[in-house]
Order: C-alpha cells, then sequence, then structure tokens
C-alpha cells in the first residue's frame, strides 16, 4: 500500500492528456484545489510519453501534489512517479506493485459491481469508478449511471474515485448518492482558466460533503 | 488491530473507537464527516462507536481556503 499520507484525504483528481502548457495547466489546476494529478496519453511511443511524464513529475512534486501516470508502470518508475493507474485491459496491478514496490500508489478503473468486488483481492490503494455518464475521453464505455456510485460508496474497501461527467453542477448529486473523491477531466481540460474551473469545482466538492455532514446527527 | 482510514492501513489497539483514532491521527476537530465502511457516524456516537477489523473509514477534513 502507498506510504501514509501520500493519498490520504485527497478528493480532487484530475485526469489530463498532455498538452503543450502541461505545466502552466498543472500549476493553476492545483493552485485552484486539484490535490492529485493523472497524466492519460494514449498517442505518445515510450519514449516522448518518458519525458512529458518526467515534466509532470517534477511539477507536481514541487506543488505536493502526488502524480500517476496511466497504464505504464515501468515508465512510471522511470519519470519517478508517485504511482501509476491501470485500467482493466492495462497492465495488471500486481504487475505495477511488484514494477512500483510497496511505497507507490496504484489505482485500478472499476467499471461494475463485479470489478469492484474482484479488486477487494487486488494490491491497489484506491479504485476508480465510472464513467457515470457517457464521456468522450472513453469512446464506446456507456455510463454506468448513477446507481454504481451508491454501490461504490457503500461495498469499497478502499478509496473511491467517482469518474464521469464531473462538473460543480453534478458533483452536488454525485456526494449526494455517496461520492467521496472524484477524477475531473474535462471540466478543466476544456475551458479557460483551469484555475477559476478548479477552485469553482473544489468549492462545489467542498460545499456538499459539508451538506452531506450537516445531515448527520 | 488493523483499520483502514481514507485509504491508509492504521493499527489501532483493540477496543479502541472512532474518536481514538481520529485523535491517534491527529486530526483535531477539522474533520467535518465521518463515515464507517459507508455509513456516516454521528458525532454524538464517535467515543461509543468501536472499531472492528478491517473497518474502512471515510474521514473528510475541512479544507480552507482553496
Amino acid at each position: 500500500m502507498a506510504e501514509p499520507g501520500l493519498l490520504g484525504g485527497r478528493r480532487l483528481y484530475l485526469c489530463t492528456p498532455d498538452r503543450p502548457d502541461l505545466e502552466r495547466f498543472l500549476a493553476a489546476c492545483i493552485a485552484g484545489g486539484v490535490d492529485l494529478v493523472q497524466l492519460r496519453e494514449k498517442h505518445l511511443e515510450a519514449r516522448p510519453l518518458l519525458a512529458r511524464a518526467a515534466v509532470a513529475a517534477a511539477l507536481c512534486r514541487d506543488h505536493g501534489v502526488p502524480f500517476l501516470l496511466n497504464d505504464r508502470p515501468d515508465l512510471a518508475l522511470e519519470a519517478e512517479a508517485d504511482g501509476v493507474h491501470v485500467g482493466q485491459d492495462d497492465a495488471p496491478a500486481a504487475l505495477a506493485r511488484r514494477i512500483l514496490g510497496p511505497g507507490a500508489i496504484v489505482g485500478l478503473s472499476t467499471h461494475a459491481p463485479a470489478q469492484m468486488q474482484a479488486s477487494r483481492d487486488e494490491a491497489v490503494d484506491y479504485v476508480s469508478a465510472g464513467p457515470v455518464v457517457p464521456t468522450p475521453t472513453k469512446p464506446g464505455r456507456p455510463g454506468t449511471g448513477i446507481d454504481y456510485v451508491r454501490y461504490a460508496a457503500t461495498h469499497a474497501r478502499r478509496p473511491v474515485f467517482i469518474t464521469g461527467g464531473v462538473t460543480p453542477a453534478s458533483v452536488v448529486d454525485l456526494v449526494r448518492a455517496g461520492g467521496r473523491r472524484f477524477v475531473v477531466v474535462r471540466w478543466l481540460t476544456e475551458g479557460d482558466d483551469p484555475e477559476a474551473r478548479a477552485r469553482k469545482l473544489r468549492q462545489a466538492l467542498d460545499g456538499a460533503l459539508e451538506a452531506c455532514a450537516a445531515q448527520t446527527p | 488491530m488493523d483499520v483502514v482510514a481514507n485509504g491508509e492501513a492504521v493499527t489501532v489497539p483493540s477496543g479502541a473507537t472512532v474518536a481514538d483514532l481520529i485523535a491517534q491521527l491527529g486530526l483535531g476537530a477539522k474533520w467535518v464527516l465521518v463515515e464507517r465502511n459507508g455509513d456516516p457516524v454521528a458525532r454524538a456516537e464517535l467515543t461509543r462507536t468501536r472499531l472492528r477489523e478491517g473497518d474502512s473509514l471515510e474521514l473528510v477534513r475541512a479544507v480552507a481556503g482553496g
């Protein structure tokens, strides 16, 4: 499992493809409240991907935010990332753990209850659950619907990051359904002023969590 | 006895309560929401709710600013 404090109470997880202004973009998102970062770039060969991952890892380290690379534990090791996120069809989580060692963060995507159950036996630190709604970043994958958020909230025994269409507007209902941690892609990658957008999402998330707490006597 | 707090394994004395865990982690009064295996734990119950081996705790802390 990851070193204490690495994953902790982090709940706003940016997943981004590479972009020309990667460093500036990441710094802006972190300033706005992102507290975990993943680079997910499916269109680069290993060598250029490694270079971009190293850039992102260094920036995140300077800002005290863990950095994970998607899919490639070998490159995550070389880039000195804090961990790796793997999908159901990527390198097995156990292999990622063997490559990166006990102190790294290893995360796994889940899209259905059976995968959530199976993840209990995997050496992973967190799982993602979703996408709640269909998303262009995962073409061909149907949305799980909000019921999977409810399922995850009560059945997961690890931190769960909810993915798919996370915005300041949608996060309120997602928190109400039991979501406590969130992966954000398009809300931050597609707009101007990522810092302002991150801040708006962070405030909506924290507000929704506090509203939830207020309902607990 | 081992429990999981925000995804991290924590060893607590047997018989420890949720309040004991919060104290052990040094979270002070900054937490806003405590859930045990997905169920909220009321504030009044924190000192009465005993942890069990393998419990998973979600501890949401208040975030200052942003």
